[in-house]
């Protein structure tokens, strides 16, 4: 039972060399849960991760090599029986600190549900705003969940449940266990939900935790070149969008804007010369359409519901962003279409010192 | 063609901006009225869900 007496939640936090991070994680992990509920996976960390968690918890699983994430929860939830023995599940990551109240929002919902037509419930992600790539990833944030998420959710197609801040039914994992084939595990695991018909999936976004984003230019490349690559693999895997659902028509929609976005970045970069030396300024229609129309709208509904006015000055280096994104989700498409794998490898990101309360 | 396509990159934002919007409308006129089950684009019918 936890703090709140807030259900019966188990929380698993995995962990490949994080002792930069972990201890933020835990403590903040501990706000929710006492200690007999906190579960550790080390998996096959080189540094003090495995002592760092002993400090915290008794219930630790040592894997003595990586074998990644979705491994590294499936072995915990096993090893720990957490499916007989607690109502929810809550997989963390390292580098995420959950907010006190994140159970207050979340547990209601799936105890309110009788039924058991829901079969999780997903938080909002926040990122912290240090540099013009965090400050991106926040807007981005905000735009996704805010925007997207919440009316994915009226229409009952979400199309990827965090993998930092979404609590489970434990009964789900004695049908189903995290994927294991991709690289996106948390968009696998929502997939399957979706195709083998196990719940709905509420938006709680309320329920928060704060993530750590790639600090560097490289670090974000990878991850954003994983995630995309990570899409792909599930739509080829469920294959999506055609399964007749609303999640297909969802995935059918993001698919083809991402692709459409990627070609008009790379025609722009090719023919933006023209603009100036042929006066053809109708090429510039489509600059101009965007920044009154979405871009300069969703960056001042940012600021003002983070109360953050840092993010206005990194415009311009938001636009490389974003063609940046575009080129890439180009990329791993025709990656994915001439079935090359380079871009399937795990990459670990760089930490820094997380500090401060949610 | 060309504006045409323009359109497209954000159209995603555009549409859900639209479904936050009819949902929170026709939420305000049925309150019992709480997801969406089906976007039917032949009939241009949204069908919700009662709860």
């Amino acid at each position: 039972m936890n703090h709140n007496n807030l259900g019966n939640v188990a929380i698993i936090i995995p962990a490949f060399n994080e002792t930069v991070v972990l201890t933020e994680s835990l403590k903040s992990a501990l706000t929710l849960v006492s200690r007999e509920d906190l579960y550790v996976v080390d998996d096959g960390s080189k540094d003090n991760t495995l002592l760092l968690a002993l400090q915290f918890t008794k219930n630790i699983l040592h894997v003595p090599s990586s074998q990644g994430k979705a491994k590294a929860i499936n072995a915990a939830i096993k090893h720990f029986n957490l499916v007989g023995k607690y109502e929810y599940i809550l997989p963390l990551d390292a580098d995420t600190k959950v907010s006190p109240d994140f159970l207050q929002h979340t547990v209601p919902v799936l105890e309110a549900d009788t039924d058991e037509k829901y079969i999780c419930v997903i938080g909002k992600v926040n990122g912290s705003s240090h540099n013009w790539l965090t400050s991106y990833r926040m807007w981005e944030y905000e735009i996704s969940q805010r925007i997207h998420k919440a009316a994915q959710e009226k229409e009952r197609a979400i199309i990827v449940c965090s993998g930092c801040a979404t609590l489970y039914r434990s009964s789900l994992f004695s049908k189903i266990e995290f994927p294991t084939d991709t690289v996106t595990e948390d968009m696998d695991l929502t997939f399957l939900i979706h195709r083998q018909s196990l719940g709905q999936i509420a938006f709680a976004p309320k329920a928060t935790v704060i993530t750590q984003d790639p600090f560097t230019l490289s670090d974000y490349i990878n991850q954003v070149k994983r995630w995309n690559r990570g899409f792909w693999q599930c739509l080829k895997k469920h294959n999506a969008p055609w399964g007749g659902k609303m999640l297909d028509f969802e995935l059918a929609l993001s698919a083809t804007e991402g692709l459409a976005s990627g070609v008009l970045v790379l025609l722009l970069l090719i023919l933006s010369p023209l603009i100036f030396y042929k006066q053809w300024s109708f090429l510039a229609i489509p600059f101009v359409f965007d920044f009154f129309i979405f871009f300069l709208p969703s960056i001042y509904y940012t600021m003002f519901v983070q109360s953050n006015d840092k993010i206005f000055k990194y415009i311009p280096l938001f636009y490389f962003l974003r063609g940046l994104n575009s080129v890439i989700f180009l990329y791993s498409f025709i990656c994915s279409l001439f079935h090359l794998n380079k871009l399937s490898k795990w990459k670990h990101v760089a930490r820094y010192r997380m500090e401060g309360a949610i | 063609m060309y504006t045409g396509f323009t359109l497209l990159n954000g159209f995603s934002l555009y549409f859900h901006v639209l479904i936050l919007a009819t949902f929170k409308c026709a939420a305000m006129l049925r309150p019992s009225l709480t997801k969406i089950s089906n976007i039917n684009i032949f009939t241009y019918r949204l069908e919700f869900v009662r709860e």
